[in-house]
Formats: structure tokens, C-alpha cells, sequence
């Protein structure tokens, strides 16, 4: 399962740096949201992939065995990575609307003025 | 117990505030209120590390490997100082120079937020939480980079946002790596797991690189620095000063704090990799400096150039050299905010930033000129100014642990900043000006009493830094110090 | 055009969503679900709402601006932080009523409901603050 999953987190990131560099700014954001959960998953597999209960400890219990509750901490990480992205996405999703607004393509290169001068 | 969390806290009360409160002038006045409790209660801090070394408070209770921890010690509280009065200058000049609209539209919130970014990165004693609040600063300086839309604008954004956003990606593969190898994210705890063991694990090397790439992106060291001219020319004035004073040195920050903790262990691997990011972030923002005609790009070259004596500070790794590298990062906190104030003045009056039609800035204000002056030269490094002391405080200790061509690299550097500086001064303040439109030069000055003020409350510091430099020497030698003895941080952190 | 069979279901599935969201907010803490997950779900209510209706009978269902409400939620987190302080503990520690009701039974009452509690109102706030000023842009009306 890890090595499924690290082949499919490669495949992710490939396409995610593919998407970057390309010229569409719509691409590039698409990019950027698949880089994003390409990380996600790294987290999510430096926790380990196994089968077990949620991460939490029942009430009254004064001891756990380790192997029956999954490890939270990635689950946590993850979680605070998401709403991260979440809020990335919506300014990002804006930003778009405004350079659309402004340029009337999705060309990146059109507003490569700037940096000549 | 309040102390730590403080500069954390404070900034979140204010934008709880300014999502309630509506009226521009009550945020604004807000602002100022805020940034000068902010300021002492860095002062505050500083003055109690100064006498116990370092304070640490755990979030929630929790002991120390497992519940977040905060922590100072002498290099953060000194960042938190210096930091906190960058942020009351740009605040103070911001309530004039940032137009109606934007002030409207909640720009405080926003610089706000990157005061918790940049406060909370200084004190995270937790890499996911460093990694968090590196994000917190990212949202508000995105959203600040982009704030009114303009057509140059979107541009800086967009190279701004994909690039920082690279780099957050690799920080946060690092410590998913990281996690899943050693089971721990206190740096504290992290260190002595190194320490202790002996043995590193296979993947250890791989999230150190990421760690290293990621914040030499945020930090704009050599290879990586491109987004940083492209875009610190794009927004408001101010914004860009702010940029200035506090985004990269966070990120040369975290560089510091994990080659200390972790990548002293590898020192025959990373010592050379940091000393040529160094030299080579030196040399080619300094070379790539003199070739532009925009005043604020031209002061962000600069940036890339003086985070390179930071570098090599670092890469030193002598008492001497961290020292010196601190104290460089405090002077170009403070130095680089002001001629970024300097520049919006200049921007103020005529609407553009391009040397080559701007002239005679002298007799327009004088003051203004005696304000850039204290600035660009304390940025090459005449005497008395603070930047004379940070300079010859690294080229010292590069000739003292025998990297004497590095020092003579540092000491050539400097004259082409000289160059650069005095080249921007005659420009825009000595020449004549060439649009020979009388009109334009007797039109009368716009109002900028707050700007000003905020302008001379760095250069009051530029000043007071280089004449009382002995005994902020002495502190940052305290400080470093401190870092070079992993053991008691991670022993005060565990205990 | 008016759909009544569409604005009948979508405004009974509000108060579905929204009970919902409640319940995955008070179970939070000691099993899957809180304040964050709660948000999503009683926001998702919202923006069918709004898709149906327009975001002004929305803004007026809320009434305060969203922007006002991410500040309430804020401020409820700062109060759930800063509370321990009181009792000289460090911040954002945990604190309990112990509270036995004679219906209801045992509640665990605390900062960390509260603290959710916040995070559910700020993140409710983000979001409907994110969706109904896209669709202003838009003007989906």
C-alpha cells in the first residue's frame, strides 16, 4: 500500500510540475492545487498506512496498545495543511478573476512587462 | 505566562477588532496603538531573556515534546525587537502613504496578519508550528502583493504567490519526511534525538535539503531569488517596505535555527554549500544591482546582496561570525525599510520610480534627503552608521576563523553597493531634472508629516544602532553564543 | 423563475444541515467531528440558499455582515485561549465545568466547546464570506 501510494504521490507531483510551467494561468493554478495535495499525502504517509481504529482514546482507559489506534498527529498536520490550501485556493481563485478582468486571456505572458525595463 | 504568547496574541486582538470596528480612522488610529504595545512588549521580552537567557511557555499544559511550544532566546527576542520597530515605522507612515480605499478595505488586518506570521515564526519552538505561522505571513503578504488589483500588480503577485508557494510545499514534504522518520517535531526534541543516537536516518539528508531550499526561497538566496525583484517593485509603497523589513529574514531566520539544531552535524557537507549560496547571493545581487534604473528594484537587489553577508555570517559558524551575522539582520531590517520609505516619498511626489526622469528630489525636501542618505549609507557601510559596524563585524570574523577571500569578496561587494547607493543619490536627489518641467518642481509638496515621522523613527535607529553599537554587539555575541550550544536549548526546551 | 417544490426542499435542508452541523460540533472532542468539519457541512446549507434565493435573503438571514462574524467567532476563540490565564495556568489550557444536569445528563462543558464553537463560527464566516462574494461578482442573482 505505502509504495502504491508514494508511485501515486510521484505521478502527482510530475503532473503538478508539468501544469506549472505551462503558459495558461488556469493550468498553473490547477498545478499548484495538485502540488498542494501531493504534499498532503506525503504527510499522510509518514504516518503509516494500517489498518486501525480512529485516534482516539476511549474514556476511562489508563492504557493503549499503540497498534490498535492510528497515529492523530498526521491527521491533525494534514488537516491544518487543507485549510491552508482552502484558503490559498479562494485568494488564488480571485486573483484569477481579476487578471481575466484585466487581460482577457488566460496568457500569462501577457503581462510580462514588468520586469523588462 | 502572558509574556510569550503576547506578540502572538496581540496582533489576533487587533484583527478581531478591525473585522468589528467599520470607521478608517478609528483602524487606523487602532493600528498605531497596537504596533507601539507591540513594541514593548518585544522590549519587554528582550529585557527578560537579556537576564535568564530564554523563556518558554507551553501552549495548553502540555509537556514538551508533545504540546506546541513557544520559546525565546537571546536571537529570537532580538529579531521580535527589531522586527517590532519596522512594523510601528511602517505603520506610522502606511496611515498617510496607503490611499482611502485600501485603509478602507482593511489593509491593517492584512499587515497584521504578517506581524503574527513573522512574531510567531520568531518564537515557534515546533517545526510544523514554524511551517504554520510561515503560512500565516504568506496569506497577508499575498493578499497585500495583490491588494487593488493593478495591472503591475497582478504580475509581481503571481510570480510572488507560485514561487513562495513552491517553497512552502517543499518545507512542508521536509517535515512529513521528517515526522515519519524520527516521530517527533519539537526542534528541541529533534536535536537531541541527532545528538543522542549518532546514527541518522536514511532520509534524514533529504528533508534537510528540502528544509534548506525551502527557506532560501523565502529567504532569496542565490539560485532561488527571482520572484524577489520581480515582484517587491509591484505594490504600494509602504507594502514593499514592509516586504523588505520582514519577509526574507524569516526565512534566513529558520536557515539559522535548523543549521545550528540539525545541519551542524553534517558540517562537511553544508558548511561550503552555505558559504557559496552566500558569496554567490553577495556577488550577483550586488552585480545585477547596478544594472537597473528602478529605484525600489534597485534596493531589491540590494535585499539579495545583504541577506549574502547574513549567509556567510552563518557559514562561518564562529561566535564571532553568528554574532556579527545577527547584528547584520537587525541593521538590514531597519536600513532597507527606510530607503523603501524613501523610494514611496519619492513615488509620492512623482508618481514614478524611474531614475532616469527623476531629479532634484534635494530641493524638493531636503529632510527626505537627509533620510535617504542615512539609509543607502548605512547600507554600503560608512561609519557611524549601523551598517559600518555590521560590515566590519563579518569581514572580522571572516578574517578570524580564515576565510580571508571571502572577507576580501565582502569587502568588494561593499564598494559596489557604495556605487549603487551613490548612483541613486545622484539620480534622483543631486542631477537636474531632466523632464525640465518647472511646473512639476514648484507644485506644492503633498502632506507627510506621518511619513515622515515613521522615516526618521528608523533613522533614529539606523544611527543609535551604529553609535551604541558596543553593547548590541555584546548581546548578539550573548546570542550567539546561546545557538552555538545546541545542548542548553534543547536541555531549557526538555527540562 | 420561482421553483416552490426547489425553495421547500432547499430551505428544509438549511435546518437539516444546520442540526447536522450542531451535532458534529458538540460530538467533536472525544470522537471524529468538530468545529471545523461542522462549518463545512452547516456552510454547504447556506450556499444551496444562496444558490436558490440569492445572496441577499442570505445576508439577511445572517444579520450581521460575514465579516462581523468571523470577528464573533474570533473573538470567541481568544476568549477560549486567554480564560486559563485567570486561573494562572498557561493559555489555551483545557478547562471543565463539571456538570452533571439532571435531563441531559453528563455535558462536558469546557474551553475546548467554546474554542470550537469559535472555530465553527470563523470558518462558517470564511466560507460564506469566500462563496457570496464570488457569487456578487458574478452576480448570480
Amino acid at each position: 500500500m505505502e509504495l502504491i501510494l508514494a508511485i501515486f504521490i510521484g505521478l502527482l507531483y510530475a503532473s503538478g510540475v508539468y501544469l506549472i510551467l505551462r503558459r495558461s494561468i488556469v493550468k498553473v493554478i490547477l498545478g499548484v492545487f495538485v502540488l498542494s495535495n501531493a504534499t498532503n499525502l506525503i504527510i499522510f504517509l509518514s504516518g503509516g498506512i494500517k489498518r486501525s481504529g480512529a485516534g482516539f482514546i476511549p474514556a476511562g482507559a489508563e492504557k493503549v496498545d499503540p497498534a490498535t489506534i492510528s497515529d492523530p498527529l498526521p491527521q491533525a498536520l494534514i488537516l491544518t495543511a487543507i485549510v491552508i490550501g482552502l484558503g490559498i485556493a479562494a485568494y488564488i481563485l480571485a486573483l484569477k478573476y481579476r487578471y481575466f478582468e484585466i487581460t482577457e486571456t488566460h496568457d500569462l505572458d501577457q503581462l510580462s512587462k514588468t520586469d523588462q525595463k | 505566562m502572558i509574556l510569550l504568547p503576547a506578540p502572538i496574541v496581540l496582533p489576533f486582538v487587533f484583527i478581531i477588532l478591525a473585522l468589528l470596528v467599520k470607521s478608517s480612522k478609528a483602524k487606523s488610529i487602532l493600528s498605531i496603538a497596537f504596533s507601539i504595545l507591540n513594541l514593548a512588549i518585544a522590549g519587554i521580552i528582550l529585557f527578560q531573556v537579556n537576564e535568564v537567557d530564554m523563556i518558554k511557555s507551553q501552549m495548553g499544559s502540555w509537556p514538551a515534546p508533545f504540546g506546541i511550544t513557544l520559546i525565546a532566546d537571546r536571537f529570537s527576542a532580538f529579531m521580535l525587537f527589531m522586527s517590532a520597530l519596522v512594523f510601528i515605522a511602517v505603520t506610522i507612515y502606511s496611515v498617510q502613504s496607503i490611499d482611502k480605499e485600501r485603509i478602507k478595505n482593511n489593509y491593517f488586518l492584512f499587515t497584521f496578519g504578517i506581524l503574527m506570521g513573522v512574531n510567531g515564526s520568531f518564537l515557534a519552538g515546533d517545526i510544523f508550528n514554524l511551517y504554520v505561522w510561515f503560512e500565516v505571513m504568506l496569506m497577508g503578504s499575498f493578499i497585500l502583493i495583490s491588494f487593488g488589483g493593478e495591472r503591475i500588480q497582478l504580475e509581481g503577485a503571481i510570480k510572488y504567490l507560485i514561487l513562495n508557494l513552491i517553497s512552502s510545499f517543499f518545507f512542508v514534504a521536509g517535515i512529513g519526511i521528517l515526522y515519519g522518520k524520527m516521530g517527533s517535531l519539537n526542534m528541541a526534541d529533534l536535536a537531541q534525538k541527532f545528538a543522542f543516537t549518532g546514527s541518522f536516518p536514511s532520509l534524514f539528508e533529504p528533508a534537510m535539503v528540502l528544509f534548506v531550499v525551502g527557506f532560501a526561497i523565502k529567504g532569496a538566496l542565490f539560485p532561488f531569488f527571482f520572484w524577489l525583484p520581480a515582484s517587491y517593485h509591484t505594490p504600494p509603497p509602504a507594502v514593499s517596505a514592509l516586504f523588505a523589513g520582514l519577509l526574507t529574514k524569516v526565512g534566513i531566520y529558520s536557515l539559522i535555527r535548523i543549521y545550528t539544531l540539525f545541519l551542524f552535524h553534517f558540517d562537511y557537507f553544508w558548511n561550503p554549500i552555505i558559504l557559496w549560496l552566500g558569496i554567490l547571493s553577495m556577488v550577483i545581487g550586488v552585480i545585477t544591482a547596478t544594472s537597473q534604473f528602478d529605484f525600489r528594484k534597485v534596493l531589491s537587489f540590494h535585499i539579495i546582496s545583504q541577506v549574502g553577508y547574513v549567509v556567510i555570517g552563518l557559514a562561518f559558524y564562529t561566535i564571532s561570525g553568528l554574532a556579527a551575522a545577527i547584528f547584520f539582520l537587525g541593521h538590514n531590517m531597519i536600513s532597507k525599510t527606510n530607503a523603501f520609505m524613501v523610494a514611496g516619498w519619492v513615488h509620492r511626489e512623482r508618481k514614478t520610480l524611474n531614475m532616469k526622469v527623476l531629479g532634484e528630489m534635494f530641493n524638493k525636501n531636503t529632510l527626505w534627503g537627509v533620510l535617504f542618505f542615512i539609509s543607502a549609507f548605512s547600507l554600503a557601510g560608512l561609519p557611524p552608521l549601523s551598517g559600518f559596524a555590521g560590515k566590519y563585524l563579518i569581514i572580522k570574523a571572516g578574517i578570524e576563523s580564515d576565510h580571508i577571500f571571502v572577507a576580501l569578496i565582502a569587502l568588494f561587494v561593499g564598494l559596489f553597493t557604495l556605487f549603487s547607493m551613490t548612483k541613486i543619490w545622484i539620480e534622483v536627489f543631486w542631477k537636474n531634472n531632466p523632464t525640465e518641467n518647472a511646473a512639476e518642481n514648484n507644485t506644492k509638496a503633498l502632506p507627510h508629516g506621518l511619513m515622515l515621522t515613521g522615516s526618521i523613527i528608523l533613522a533614529l535607529s539606523i544611527i543609535a544602532m551604529g553609535i551604541w553599537a558596543a553593547p548590541i554587539v555584546e548581546f548578539c555575541e550573548k546570542a550567539a553564543a546561546d545557538l552555538l550550544n545546541t545542548q542548553k536549548y534543547i536541555n531549557f526546551v526538555l527540562k | 423563475m420561482r421553483n416552490i417544490i426547489l425553495e421547500k426542499i432547499v430551505s428544509l435542508f438549511l435546518k437539516v444541515m444546520l442540526i447536522f452541523a450542531i451535532y458534529l460540533l458538540l460530538r467533536g472532542h472525544n470522537n471524529p467531528g468538530g468545529g471545523f468539519i461542522a462549518a463545512i457541512i452547516a456552510s454547504t446549507g447556506f450556499v444551496f440558499y444562496a444558490i436558490i434565493y440569492g445572496t441577499k435573503k442570505v445576508e439577511k438571514m445572517l444579520h450581521l455582515s460575514t465579516h462581523q462574524w468571523m470577528g464573533i467567532g474570533l473573538l470567541l476563540v481568544l476568549i477560549s485561549t486567554l480564560l486559563p490565564l485567570f486561573f494562572s495556568k498557561e493559555i489555551q489550557t483545557g478547562l471543565w465545568i463539571p456538570s452533571d444536569f439532571p435531563v441531559l445528563g453528563l455535558l462536558s462543558l469546557g474551553t475546548p466547546l467554546l474554542f470550537d464553537t469559535g472555530v465553527f463560527v470563523t470558518v462558517s464566516g470564511v466560507i460564506l464570506t469566500i462563496i457570496l462574494s464570488i457569487m456578487e461578482v458574478l452576480e448570480w442573482n
